[in-house]
């Protein structure tokens, strides 16, 4: 795992939640299957006496122990005296427990009952790849399906309401924005009502899903018997289960049940409440309050302070859904970019069949299962692609014959099966010979596909099939073999006098392209890295400007809002004085920083991008390699 | 009066030893060989045995061969034979049939030499006389104009030692070759564009004859270019990614597929993104670090980048 992926992480844990997770995640990233008794090992002082110190005091001794877990942010740090093992106790098992509703840990069980957490690096993965599961998203569902995504991303869980209300917000203020910069006001548009079809939409397309909740941990009694400010004893008095014990988590047995009449009303009357009456919402959305609707647990509920009907119900994002269809939508876009728009409908529709008809812990499989070909005209009548059943055949036949998809038998119109494996093969090998092309040109990819059709030629036989000089091909070979995408194999003189050239060595090229494959994957993290670096080092460098373009951002902001309630007074005076204030606020940022600002917004906007564009390489890769161990 | 009887041993008739030898050679049609001598003509001293060989070898009865052991092997000569060893001594004989089987891609005086263990000067000699009775002929390979390689007089020299049509008198002709490439890619561009504009009366592929006709027709080459080297020349353009190949149930005799202009080099065409960032092509990229020299904070091909994107 690269370490900027680690980072990333404790770094998105630090801002959003607290120092101490970051600290907590960080510390079982490098010792795996650590116990409770571990972690608690690490905030604890060598005089016994449990507490962390003011920030300044950093000369202490055992903060050490601490440093070198906080790294950049430790000026940034204040922590507060903890002097009971209680309060340490509790801190670390809502720390787990965070973490845990996350997914961002595994937990097992040791022979003598103790129970080891260890890092979910799959949903580390996950989580570095959130951008680019959001554009995934925006692409094919929309905006408002994006924000819920992303709520539920960075949130790990989120009951229905709280993602809904948030949702909306986010949604009410950007038509905000957007209706006050536009010359003429906008009809407004339900956010509630956007956010709520987004959140069914993804729940039946199984972009998200139910999930039993992490509740986190009952206060636990004081069995150290010290009594406040004591001395820690053994070890031994901490019990691993009273994290495990109290943080329940529950399965559900229908994660993808749609949304009920009555979870819909209930959202929209929250939703409601929560936006206040300046929003203004659809009559839909407006319901008797004396109704309250009774929510279906599916689950076994515990009592804690939340609401009863989202105690045992909340959502998360599918990360193996959108894998799957960041896949097909790999497969799709290839189609479209060789065959056609219409021959990439074909496969759209013959890929939501597919998605319809597997379950969930489906693993990837290289083959897909047989598909008629009537299913195939019914999916396309019901999606809006009617118009590619014309010509149906022969987008089959064309996508058969580019490998996307395999002919199983000809009767009544044929059946079918998407040949995953195969498809990814050929791109990926298509996606080196892209790389190759822009290193070394266009000569260097004849080679690189020569060897890779016939494996094990000379130099000699190569120069014949791809006519290319001696010299040259030699050149293009040897840096091929240096920069890892050709191989070579030697075999040694012979010892047969016989042989009309017995002193000669003779040397194979051959093409390993899973081997290839391995050294770009790591390449092309490392480039992402790179790029990482270089939008953080941006903006760190222009932090000042961004500041204050936000801080006259907001001054604008309140003046906007004081001249509009001056003019609804009829306080002309004051609006006007209040109006030349803003304009004298509007001036503070000067043009060239402006400029300054425009260039970096374009700079970060090119970075996040090849970040996204490396991030799809690598995944390719990553399916690549999955599917080539299946194989092996 | 006692007769002695004579101890000398009867000389037998080389007569019939020769009969004896040509009955032997007849039962024996893959050759007789030393062993097959000690076992079927033991009566016969060694050394006559020999003497009638090479009559038999010199009268054209008999032919001598060498296996891969380098044991000796004679063979009754077909009637219907090369009349024109005729004449030849048993080591000329021997380096002719040892160069009628290497074929047309010929051999060296050195690997004549590893094979059947006689003398440097020896074969020297006799390649001499074998190639002023025009029985053998010198090729010179190419690109190694020094080196000789000895053939059978009659026999076409193989593709390998040839120039071919994509050689000059310097070797490989790259030029002349990029060239072709172009041409043909040329051709397969302009039946894509009149394809598409005509909307499904014209097809965009081409057979090898059309192609061919076209090279012929646009005069860039002085020689004549076979079937072949067109089907080379596409096939290099395969490989590299500008033409593809497809099925053709309709093509010439010539050829079983048809090509046109791989979609990839059609306009409109996406490609897989990540080769766009200036990383992957950076010729400095292993020396990159942050906090190195060469860092991508500071880098300029980054920075021409992110304004080269809008």
């Amino acid at each position: 795992m690269a370490v900027s992926a680690v980072d990333q992480i404790t770094s998105f844990l630090r801002v959003h939640f607290s120092p101490e997770t970051a600290a907590v995640f960080l510390y079982i990233s490098k010792n795996s299957k650590s116990t409770l008794q571990m972690i608690m090992q690490q905030f604890r002082l060598p005089s016994g006496k449990v507490s962390f110190f003011p920030a300044e005091n950093l000369a202490h001794s055992s903060s050490l122990k601490i440093l070198k877990y906080f790294e950049k942010s430790i000026p940034s740090l204040a922590f507060e005296t903890m002097s009971t093992n209680n309060q340490v106790l509790q801190m670390v098992q809502q720390c787990l427990t965070l973490l845990l509703t996350h997914d961002l840990l595994v937990l097992s069980r040791r022979k003598d009952s103790a129970i080891e957490y260890s890092i979910n690096w799959a949903q580390v993965r996950v989580l570095n790849r959130a951008p680019a599961f959001l554009c995934l998203t925006r692409t094919q569902l929309g905006h408002a399906a994006e924000l819920v995504i992303e709520e539920l991303l960075y949130s790990g869980r989120l009951g229905l309401l709280a993602c809904l209300a948030t949702v909306a917000k986010r949604l009410a203020e950007e038509e905000d924005e957007t209706s006050s910069s536009a010359a003429a006001a906008p009809a407004a548009v339900d956010p509630g009502l956007r956010a709520l079809n987004a959140f069914a939409s993804l729940l039946e397309l199984r972009f998200i899903q139910r999930r039993g909740s992490v509740v986190p941990p009952l206060p636990v009694a004081d069995n150290s018997g010290c009594g406040s400010g004591g001395r820690l004893e053994d070890d031994d008095e901490f019990e691993d289960d009273d994290v495990i014990g109290s943080s329940k988590i529950y399965r559900v047995e229908k994660p993808f049940a749609p949304l009920s009449r009555a979870e819909r009303e209930a959202a929209l009357r929250h939703i409601r409440e929560s936006l206040g009456p300046a929003v203004k919402l659809s009559d839909e959305s407006l319901e008797p309050p004396a109704k309250r609707p009774r929510v279906a647990a599916e689950t076994t509920s515990v009592a804690d302070a939340r609401r009863p009907e989202e105690a045992a119900q909340e959502f998360s994002a599918n990360a193996q859904q959108l894998r799957f269809r960041w896949r097909d939508s790999i497969l799709t876009r290839a189609a479209a970019s060789v065959l056609g728009a219409q021959a990439s409908r074909v496969l759209a529709a013959m890929l939501d069949i597919v998605d319809e008809r597997v379950r969930l812990g489906h693993a990837q499989s290289a083959e897909s299962e047989v598909l008629a070909h009537a299913d195939i005209v019914a999916q396309l009548a019901a999606s809006a692609a009617g118009d590619a059943r014309s010509g149906l055949d022969q987008h089959l036949s064309s996508l058969a014959e580019d490998g996307f998809i395999e002919r199983q038998s000809g009767a009544a119109g044929g059946q079918f099966r998407i040949l995953f494996r195969r498809a990814i093969f050929s791109l990926t090998r298509q996606s080196v010979a892209a790389v190759i092309r822009q290193r070394l040109g266009d000569k260097a990819v004849r080679v690189f596909n020569a060897l890779s059709e016939e494996p094990n030629l000379t130099q000699a036989e190569l120069e014949s099939h791809v006519l290319i000089g001696g010299r040259d091909c030699k050149e293009l070979l040897y840096r091929l073999l240096v920069d890892g995408f050709v191989h070579c194999a030697e075999l040694s003189r012979a010892a047969d006098f016989m042989n009309p050239r017995p002193n000669t060595a003779y040397y194979l090229f051959h093409v390993n392209l899973e081997q290839t494959t391995r050294k770009l994957l790591l390449n092309m993290h490392t480039y992402q890295d790179r790029l990482l670096t270089r939008r953080l080092a941006e903006v760190a460098t222009n932090r000042r400007l961004l500041d204050k373009r936000q801080r006259v951002k907001e001054l604008l902001k309140n003046l906007d809002a004081q001249i509009s309630a001056a003019d609804s007074a009829g306080n002309s005076d004051a609006s006007a004085e209040l109006s030349e204030q803003r304009a004298q606020a509007a001036q503070l940022l000067t043009p060239p920083e402006r400029e300054q600002l425009e260039t970096l917004k374009r700079s970060r906007t090119a970075l996040r991008a090849g970040e996204l564009l490396l991030e799809e390489n690598i995944f390719l890769y990553e399916l690549f390699l999955e599917f080539a161990s299946q194989h092996n | 009066i006692k007769l002695k009887m004579s101890t000398a041993t009867v000389k037998p008739d080389p007569d019939d030893i020769q009969t004896r030898l040509l009955n032997l050679a007849g039962q024996l049609p893959a050759g007789i060989n030393q062993a097959a001598l000690r076992s079927h003509l033991s009566d016969l001293p060694m050394d006559r045995i020999i003497q009638c060989i090479n009559q038999l070898t010199q009268s054209g009865k008999l032919e001598v061969l060498q296996t891969a052991n380098r044991e000796l092997l004679w063979r009754l000569r077909d009637a219907s034979a090369d009349r024109r060893l005729d004449g030849l001594d048993t080591k000329e004989v021997m380096v002719y049939e040892q160069l009628r089987a290497f074929g047309n891609k010929g051999a060296s005086a050195q690997q004549l030499q590893s094979r059947s263990a006689m003398p440097q000067r020896e074969i020297g000699k006799c390649l001499n006389s074998l190639e002023a009775k025009k029985l053998v002929k010198i090729v010179r390979p190419v690109g190694h104009a020094k080196k000789k390689i000895f053939m059978l007089f009659e026999l076409e020299p193989d593709a390998s030692l040839q120039a071919g049509t994509f050689f000059s008198g310097e070797g490989f002709d790259q030029e002349f070759v990029d060239v072709l490439c172009q041409q043909c890619t040329l051709y397969l561009r302009r039946k894509a564009e009149a394809a598409a504009t005509s909307a499904a009366t014209t097809s965009a592929s081409a057979t090898l004859e059309e192609v061919q006709q076209f090279i012929g027709q646009s005069r860039v080459s002085t020689v004549a270019l076979s079937l072949d080297d067109i089907r080379r020349v596409l096939r290099a353009l395969t490989l590299e990614g500008v033409v593809e190949t497809r099925p053709g149930p309709y093509a010439g005799a010539g050829s079983s597929c048809l090509y046109r202009l791989a979609r990839s080099q059609l306009p409109a065409s996406g490609d897989f993104g990540a080769v766009r960032v200036p990383c992957v092509s950076c010729p400095v990229a292993p020396d990159c670090r942050i906090g190195g020299e060469i860092s991508p904070i500071g880098c300029v091909y980054l920075t021409d980048w992110a304004k080269g994107q809008f």
